[in-house]
């Protein structure tokens, strides 16, 4: 699992490429942890290059979002491929997050 | 319950009114009325009369009728259901000849009556024969189905003298117009006339041919001199017997069965949109009525009947699949049979406008047939039986090739279509050699399993040949699985993964030592997953739960087993 950061706007692009799952999804939540501490407070993850994702993920965005929502901040998520888009609505994360199609509507969402 | 596809104008339970019910049955008639040529080909072989030739195409039109609205019945055992029109079956053509040369017309009606009886007791055991038919074997066959009227269809289309070896550029033209209509009006048309582009094509075929000069005075004649009314001349009516075309007859038999199953297969895939697999129990009601369609073509004194593929290629290519549609077809037809002034309309059609109608639902076949070899996972096993069958199944198109192959079998090596069936029945039975039904995945819980799963399940996947959206979940679904006993039994070192598949079923049965797994209903809350880590394991599990279709746990002896079972 990779993660690339890209300033846009007011707000951190973080793509999220290869799986997340019980084997490194406490790194996952380390490096995200180090990335917005102290950084911005509106996130894009962008999800067009993840190919899997377990239960441990769902559950390291979650904390993710506990941490993000603790410094007053917003996360969404973009350009989920259908497999993930599924992962969401089992885990319900479709009601609790905004997920746009792609990165540009996201910013702007974030922006506004 | 099928799902009606939204593209459909009509689907199989939607009834036309009155006018677009006659005009497209009329549609799917001049597509029929091509296949007349083939008892036309047969006398003229054999040197039998013009008497001869206009009985069998009467008698051909009378047969279809019957049994294209006997198709379209679906109730009682009797039919498929679906809009699968009848016609002269290619699939006879090459036997058919050498049972007119060998004993008259009489032996041909009598062989053909004997394949119907096979083919009708053949449709009661094809349920049981499901493993001779994936989806890879009736995909060739459907393919091949479009692929082998080629032969009748190109040379009509460009307007070919076999005597001469020139093309005539006036029939070319008239083929490349008609055609360019037929396309242009289903791409950028709607309704009505999208519906009716063939019919409309084929008018403005005709219209073109007599302006040209293929169509004259000569073919008026033909239809003013043609009875008003015509009833069968009795004399021709008879059955004969020859025990040495037997062979030649069932392996067209087969053929023709194949073809029907491909073709009806088509028929539920262009009506559901959830279709999955064949209907078996449809699929042998359809076969019977086929088999009942040779019976009836051999007391009738005509050529074979068969499901025909050009005009379910129509069906799907106009939008409308109505069963409704099956009974105005054989109604005009059993109507034409007697009016042999209105049949001969539909005898003296211009060789370039049957080339273009004949091309335009080609395509539809041959899509048909790809769509459904690829709507399964392949393997490298897949790849020899399809690609080979392909291979030679064409060369078929070169007569030279087998032009010494003993006369018994000559008729499986006469089309492309029987060369490409037996082909992919023998291929495919050879390449299940060495599959096993179930396999096993050892796994170290403590290891980053999640590729190893997957990678597995897909090869398995291919070996197998199952759906690819079924794949996808089951592998998430042991993972998910794998993960959430990890978390609960942190010690264990090993799990078993044992995967068996059928045409109907994907199971797994993951077995550990340790605590038994408890299979969650409910989502846990945000909340929780969110402060206890352990809460992974009831997500995981509620996650495992939605995947699959049924999930379930046992503990025997000292070890843990977890069931996912999916419907395939």
């Amino acid at each position: 699992m990779e993660i690339k950061t890209e300033k846009r706007d007011n707000a951190q692009i973080i793509l999220v490429s290869g799986m997340l799952d019980a084997s490194n999804y406490q790194k996952f939540e380390e490096d995200i942890s180090l990335l917005i501490q102290g950084g911005p407070d509106k996130i894009v993850f962008n999800l067009s290059n993840l190919e899997y994702m377990s239960s441990a993920g769902v559950r390291a965005f979650l904390k993710t979002n506990r941490t993000i929502k603790s410094k007053e901040g917003v996360m969404v998520f973009c350009c989920l491929k259908p497999f993930i888009k599924e992962v969401f609505e089992i885990a319900g994360l479709d009601v609790g997050f905004k997920i746009f199609a792609d990165v540009e509507s996201a910013v702007q969402f974030l922006d506004a | 319950m099928a799902r009606r596809p939204p593209e459909l104008i009509y689907s199989v339970d939607e009834k036309p009114s009155n006018v677009p019910l006659f005009l497209l049955g009329l549609q799917h008639v001049f597509i029929i009325s091509i296949s007349l040529i083939f008892p036309v080909v047969i006398v003229k072989t054999i040197g039998g009369s013009d008497a001869d030739a206009m009985f069998m195409v009467s008698m051909g039109m009378l047969a279809a009728g019957l049994t294209t609205i006997l198709q379209s019945y679906g109730k009682h055992g009797i039919g498929s259901g679906y809009l699968c029109p009848s016609l002269c079956g290619p699939s006879y053509l090459s036997s058919a000849v050498m049972a007119a040369q060998t004993g008259g017309l009489h032996l041909l009606y009598g062989m053909i009556f004997l394949s119907g009886i096979a083919e009708s007791l053949l449709s009661r055991v094809i349920t049981k024969l499901r493993v001779l038919f994936p989806a890879e074997v009736t995909g060739v066959v459907v393919t091949f189905v479009g692929i082998a009227v080629l032969p009748i269809a190109f040379p009509r289309f460009i307007g070919y003298n076999a005597e001469t070896g020139f093309i005539n550029t006036t029939d070319l033209f008239i083929a490349i117009v008609t055609l360019a209509i037929m396309i242009s009006l289903n791409l950028y048309t709607k309704g009505k006339i999208k519906l009716y582009c063939v019919l409309i094509g084929m008018i403005f075929g005709y219209l073109l041919s007599a302006m040209l000069g293929i169509l004259n005075y000569s073919h008026i004649e033909r239809i003013l001199d043609a009875p008003v009314l015509g009833f069968p001349d009795l004399s021709h009516f008879g059955l004969a017997f020859n025990i040495t075309l037997l062979i030649p007859f069932l392996i067209a038999m087969i053929c023709s069965t194949l073809k029907s199953i491909g073709d009806i297969t088509t028929c539920q895939r262009a009506n559901d949109l959830d279709w999955r697999r064949p209907d078996m129990k449809n699929l042998s009601d359809g076969i019977l009525t086929d088999g009942l369609a040779d019976v009836i073509s051999g007391l009738l004194g005509t050529f074979s009947q068969s499901t025909s593929s050009s005009n379910i290629g129509l069906s799907i290519g106009t939008g409308a699949t109505s069963r409704y549609i099956g009974y105005s077809i054989g109604i005009v037809l059993i109507i034409l049979s007697c009016f042999p002034k209105l049949a001969m309309l539909f005898v003296i059609m211009p060789s370039p406008v049957m080339g273009a109608a004949l091309l335009y639902t080609v395509c539809f076949m041959v899509m048909a047939g790809l769509q459904i070899i690829m709507s399964r996972m392949m393997d490298i096993r897949k790849t020899f039986v399809v690609g080979l069958s392909f291979l030679v199944g064409l060369s078929a198109m070169t007569p030279v090739f087998y032009s010494n192959v003993p006369e018994i079998i000559r008729p499986i090596f006469a089309s492309t279509l029987s060369l490409a069936t037996i082909t992919v029945i023998l291929l495919n039975l050879i390449m299940r050699v060495g599959i096993k039904s179930s396999k096993v995945l050892e796994i170290n819980p403590k290891e980053n399993n999640t590729q190893k799963i997957f990678d597995f399940m897909k090869i398995q996947g291919g070996i197998w040949g199952a759906r690819p959206e079924i794949i996808t979940r089951a592998m998430s679904a042991i993972n998910e699985a794998v993960e959430a006993v990890s978390f609960t039994n942190p010690d264990i070192n090993r799990m078993d993964v044992k995967v068996t598949f059928d045409e109907l079923n994907l199971d797994a049965d993951i077995s550990y030592k340790g605590s038994p797994f408890e299979v969650q209903t409910s989502r846990p809350s945000e909340k929780l997953i969110e402060e206890d880590e352990n809460a992974i394991a009831d997500l995981a599990s509620y996650m495992l739960n939605r995947y699959a279709d049924k999930v379930s746990s046992q503990k025997k002896g000292d070890l843990s087993h977890i069931f996912i079972h999916f419907d395939h």
